[in-house]
């Protein structure tokens, strides 16, 4: 199923690129990218034979007979030439026979990637999503304060910033905690206020910002579960159920890890459109533009946001690579099964196959996300057809 | 008597930096009649780009002003909320330097033509494209349809000036303030911008401010000029009387300065010696002293105020011993005696600084 959606994505994605780029364009960006994925491959299985141990007889356990171990290695092949077994494993993987983990009862691979992928791609999809509906409107309103004459925010403000923290607060600590964070906060704030100058919007948001980006994800997460699967049933920690189990089923099986993903990107995306927009505010047009009569409001959105996507858009693409990396530690603090998990669990068991296979997807998907990227500048700043001739 | 466009009335504005308060404009008055050309003459930092864009509330965030400014009659602190929505950009529009960087990049020229129209007159979508198409005609731009669905960089330096031109003009102004307008241009393409914006002045019997380093450009195409020296506005007058009789030493240094073509080849420029005052700590007296071969001790004092024989209306400068005077021979007659001016400066038997 996901390998047909997979190569369905992956033909309507060429005949785009082509249709928009060309031939040329897309001939370079895919024969790269086949490159790449040999590289890169072909690199893992080697770095990977460096670790000590024998697969076969880390998947049949200290237990085995040596003829059983001998069999095994047999049958993989492992006592082939690195190069044979790549060229095997490449034939293989190509044709579509992902073959299947040693342990597990021979568990065929792309079982485990049906089962796995879907839920890591929408735990990267709801997170993404977070992070930019909470990124996107702050940092376009902070930039917008930054560049205001009057600087301060009004002070009651800060009684529901706070408000909220403690509200929410008592669900994770209690609230005798909650207090202590409340209060924690308060005072650089009202130190702020004393100033001369006072909070702007855009200090306030960047004070949240850093304290957001400084705390540890693993430390967010953990009190979290606590306090919304622990303490109360909001979160179901027994398993990821897909959409065809239901909406709300599916959602409260998978909210929680979405929004400390979510949560640890968001002071990025943030901080990254801030100084994009403040930036492009300083361009002769804006002047052009205030010389008109146009709104501060219509400058920065309609002017100014396009062009200040630009640095957003490369690390989101950047970011896909969280699918498997940055996941893990959300995965293992919510026992949620995802690629992550199972690629560490593939390293540790030298599931050479297994790793390579899944780290050959992870690096296509990567690569063409980044395609995309690559194309959907030129429509957010025509200038960039014009100077690389794609 | 025609009706008078704009009105400045001691014009200061400060801009609070790090290193202290500056003064880039100091009670510059100004008064320009409808359908009038005054042209606004300074070297760099002379504060003429900051009193154009003061006209147009488009000072930076630091900056302060004081002093009244009245365009059409009306005072521009005492609009109301909702008239000063549709006040700058209808009114008084402007036209900016380096036409490279004052269109927006990333949209297409029909978007940033047409959007001040559907702002400001509240016209539909395919009313602001007939009319944008119109206006593109009107500065001369051909195809303007194919044009319209360009961006910025695929048209030429001129063209895109030109649409800056047709931008600044889509809500019909009564006052234009062009600022440097062809600085950016080729010598070539800057006379035909130059004998676009007359055209267009002449046709809408728009007041025209026009803010320039040339002279040259400033006597071909002015009415009256000002010249503007450290904030300060150094003398004044219709363009004729200022070149047949000018009268501040720094309008002649300005001119003297210029590479003459009927002089004989290789003869020397006349560079005006020194540098402009450093704005966040001015001199006391006359700005220009510093740099005046007719600097006497008065000078120092104080600064000469901006007055002429013929009172406001007529050609006025702001000097003590102005040049063409006997006030002004005797000072220069002084300094020659003493081998330098009041500051120091060295001067030569013919009076000339060396």
């Amino acid at each position: 199923m996901v390998l047909i959606i997979f190569l369905v994505v992956l033909v309507a994605l060429i005949a785009w690129v082509i249709k928009t780029a060309g031939w040329k364009f897309a001939a370079q960006r895919f024969g790269g990218a086949i490159i790449v994925l040999i590289l890169v491959t072909f690199g893992t299985s080697l770095l990977l034979r460096q670790v000590p141990g024998e697969p076969c007889e880390i998947a049949l356990g200290t237990a085995a007979s040596e003829e059983a171990v001998a069999e095994c290695v047999d049958e993989q092949g492992l006592d082939d030439n690195v190069v044979v077994q790549y060229v095997g494993w490449s034939k293989d993987t190509l044709s579509g026979d992902f073959g299947y983990a040693f342990y597990k009862n021979k568990e065929p691979l792309i079982d485990t990637i049906e089962q796995r992928m879907p839920r890591t791609a929408f735990l990267f999809l709801y997170s993404q999503l977070l992070a930019l509906l909470i990124a996107v409107p702050l940092g376009i309103w902070a930039a917008y304060q930054a560049g205001k004459k009057r600087r301060n925010i009004p002070s009651w403000l800060i009684y529901p910033i706070v408000g909220t923290l403690f509200v929410f607060g008592q669900f994770v600590a209690g609230w005798r905690v909650s207090a202590l964070v409340a209060v924690a906060f308060v005072i650089p704030l009202l130190i702020f206020n004393f100033m001369r100058a006072g909070p702007s919007g855009d200090t306030t948001v960047n004070f949240f910002a850093f304290v957001l980006l400084s705390i540890p994800v693993f430390v967010i997460g953990e009190s979290l579960r606590y306090a919304f699967s622990v303490e109360r049933d909001w979160y179901q920690l027994t398993g990821y159920a897909p959409w065809s189990d239901g909406v709300l089923e599916h959602f409260k099986s998978i909210w929680l890890p979405a929004v400390v993903l979510g949560l640890a990107a968001t002071p990025v995306y943030l901080r990254l459109l801030r100084a994009d927009i403040l930036q492009n505010l300083q361009q002769d047009y804006v002047s052009v533009a205030k010389a008109k009569g146009m709104s501060n409001t219509h400058i920065l959105m309609r002017h100014v946001l396009r062009p200040s996507t630009l640095t957003l858009m490369t690390v989101l693409g950047l970011n896909i690579a969280q699918l498997v990396n940055g996941a893990v530690v959300v995965e293992f603090i919510f026992d949620f099964d995802g690629m992550g998990g199972y690629l560490i669990e593939a390293v540790y068991r030298q599931e050479f196959f297994a790793v390579q296979t899944i780290v050959a997807l992870v690096a296509a998907l990567f690569i063409l996300t980044n395609l995309i990227i690559d194309l959907l500048y030129t429509s957010v700043d025509p200038r960039v057809k014009a100077s690389t001739g794609t | 008597m025609t009706e008078t466009m704009l009105r400045v009335n001691d014009l200061v504005v400060d801009f609070s930096t790090p290193s202290g308060n500056l003064r880039a404009v100091d009670g510059v008055s100004l008064e320009l009649s409808e359908g009038e050309t005054f042209a606004i003459v300074g070297e760099s930092g002379s504060g003429k780009s900051v009193f154009a864009r003061t006209l147009i509330d488009l000072l930076a965030g630091n900056g302060s002003r004081s002093g009244s400014i009245e365009v059409g009659g009306r005072n521009i602190d005492e609009l109301t909320r909702s008239e000063r929505k549709h006040f700058f950009g209808v009114e008084v529009a402007m036209v900016f330097q380096d036409p490279m960087t004052s269109l927006n990049p990333v949209k297409r020229i029909d978007a940033q033509l047409t959007e001040a129209m559907r702002y400001h007159l509240d016209m539909s979508k395919s009313e602001a494209k007939d009319r944008a198409i119109w206006l593109l005609k009107q500065v001369h731009i051909p195809s303007p349809e194919k044009r319209l669905r360009q961006y910025p960089h695929e048209l030429s330096g001129g063209m895109r000036q030109r649409v800056v031109i047709a931008m600044a003009l889509a809500c019909e102004p009564r006052l234009l303030i062009a600022d440097e307008p062809t600085t950016a241009l080729d010598v070539t393409v800057q006379k035909s911008i130059l004998d676009l914006l007359d055209e267009l002045r002449v046709d809408r019997k728009m007041s025209m401010i026009l803010i320039t380093h040339d002279l040259g450009v400033a006597r071909g195409r002015a009415d009256r000029i000002g010249v503007m020296y450290a904030g300060r506005m150094m003398e004044v007058g219709a363009t004729e009387a200022l070149f047949s009789d000018m009268r501040h030493p720094y309008t002649q240094a300005l001119l003297d300065s210029i590479p003459n073509p009927a002089m004989p080849s290789h003869s020397r420029l006349k560079p005006i010696p020194g540098r402009p005052p450093n704005l966040l700590d001015p001199p006391k007296g006359c700005a220009f002293a510093a740099r005046c071969r007719h600097a006497r001790y008065d000078c120092l004092e104080e600064a000469p105020p901006l007055d002429g024989p013929d009172g406001p209306e007529g050609h006025r400068w702001a000097c003590f011993h102005p040049v063409g005077t006997p006030e002004g021979e005797a000072a220069l007659a002084a300094n020659l005696q003493d081998g330098e001016t009041a500051t120091g400066l060295p001067m030569n038997e013919v009076g000339e600084l060396v």
